[in-house]
């Protein structure tokens, strides 16, 4: 059983209704969604560590959980890891794919791209950064077997959001609930199940 | 984006109705992932019509609003002419099916 959770930071869904990303909402129409709420943070040193629930690479490693990319060091943490100032969204997209491709079948892929909040900070477009995201999440869901693609919060290159998105091949934990920071990682745990 | 959707109580909901000539009221809850899209719809569509009063209530917060307006599924946008509703969009629409039914409603 292959297994991936991507984060794609600052992705909301009122990009969704912005840019019509193809995939993403074929894939919104037809699986288990739900919405990441956060009151707690839009700085990822802090959303991480509240994920991660302080684990170390090593210890969610001998959990089953190779996790990527994830930005609270610079370079990223993890394993592979960027220079998240310099890496491009479309190279980190391609290591996210590889790295999918290298471990999944062994451990649960948790990737974060960083890259796209980046880019619409810079004022890039949204839409076409949304259009990239969207191609390369079509490939990385054709790649496993489960899947989860969640962002922390939202961003739209100007505000942010408290809540983000969750699209997954796993139902929720609660049906009328947000999910929060620190329920992420458990779901993670379960894409292997 | 300036906001023009007024986020409602209970107590607010009655009168924000009722002193509208035409008024168009979401109901939503936090963790409904297709309120969050049309929610953004209706930001985008909301500045072309100044005669509408917009507002959204969380029925999460406030479960009376759903039952008062008999809301079975999210999102709803109950749409009001003279206090009075005259249109339910229950679901996720388009934006040219929003401005189409926001014209029907101030015409």
């Amino acid at each position: 059983m292959k297994a991936a959770a991507i984060s794609i930071n600052g992705l909301s869904y009122s990009s969704f209704a912005d840019c019509n990303p193809k995939f993403l909402l074929n894939l919104f129409s037809s699986t288990y969604r739900g919405v990441v709420e956060n009151r707690d943070s839009f700085e990822p040193l802090k959303v991480w560590k509240l994920i991660l629930k302080n684990a170390t690479f090593e210890q969610l490693l001998s959990k089953g959980v190779l996790f990527s990319n994830i930005p609270i060091t610079n370079p990223t943490y993890g394993r592979p890891s960027t220079d998240m100032f310099k890496v491009s969204l479309r190279e980190e997209l391609e290591l996210m794919l590889s790295t999918i491709n290298d471990y999944s079948d062994k451990y649960i892929v948790l990737f974060s791209i960083n890259a796209y909040e980046r880019d619409l900070k810079n004022k890039k477009n949204v839409c076409e950064e949304l259009s990239l995201v969207d191609n390369y999440l079509k490939a990385a869901f054709e790649a496993v077997n489960n899947y989860m693609f969640f962002s922390p919060y939202g961003f739209n290159g100007t505000s942010y959001e408290p809540y983000g998105i969750y699209i997954s091949s796993i139902p929720r934990p609660s049906e009328e609930e947000t999910i929060k920071l620190d329920q992420i990682l458990d779901i993670v745990l379960s894409l292997k199940i | 984006m300036q906001e023009l959707i007024e986020c409602l109580t209970y107590d607010e909901l009655e009168e924000f109705i009722k002193y509208s000539d035409y008024a168009v009221v979401d109901f939503w809850a936090p963790w409904c992932a297709p309120c969050h899209i049309l929610h953004r719809i209706l930001q985008t569509v909301a500045p072309a019509f100044s005669k509408i009063n917009f507002g959204r209530i969380n029925t999460q917060r406030y479960p009376e609003a759903a039952e008062m307006y008999e809301i079975y599924g999210l999102p709803t946008l109950l749409l009001f002419r003279n206090g009075q509703v005259v249109d339910r969009i229950v679901g996720v629409v388009s934006k040219n099916y929003l401005v189409e039914a926001l014209n029907k409603l101030i015409k």
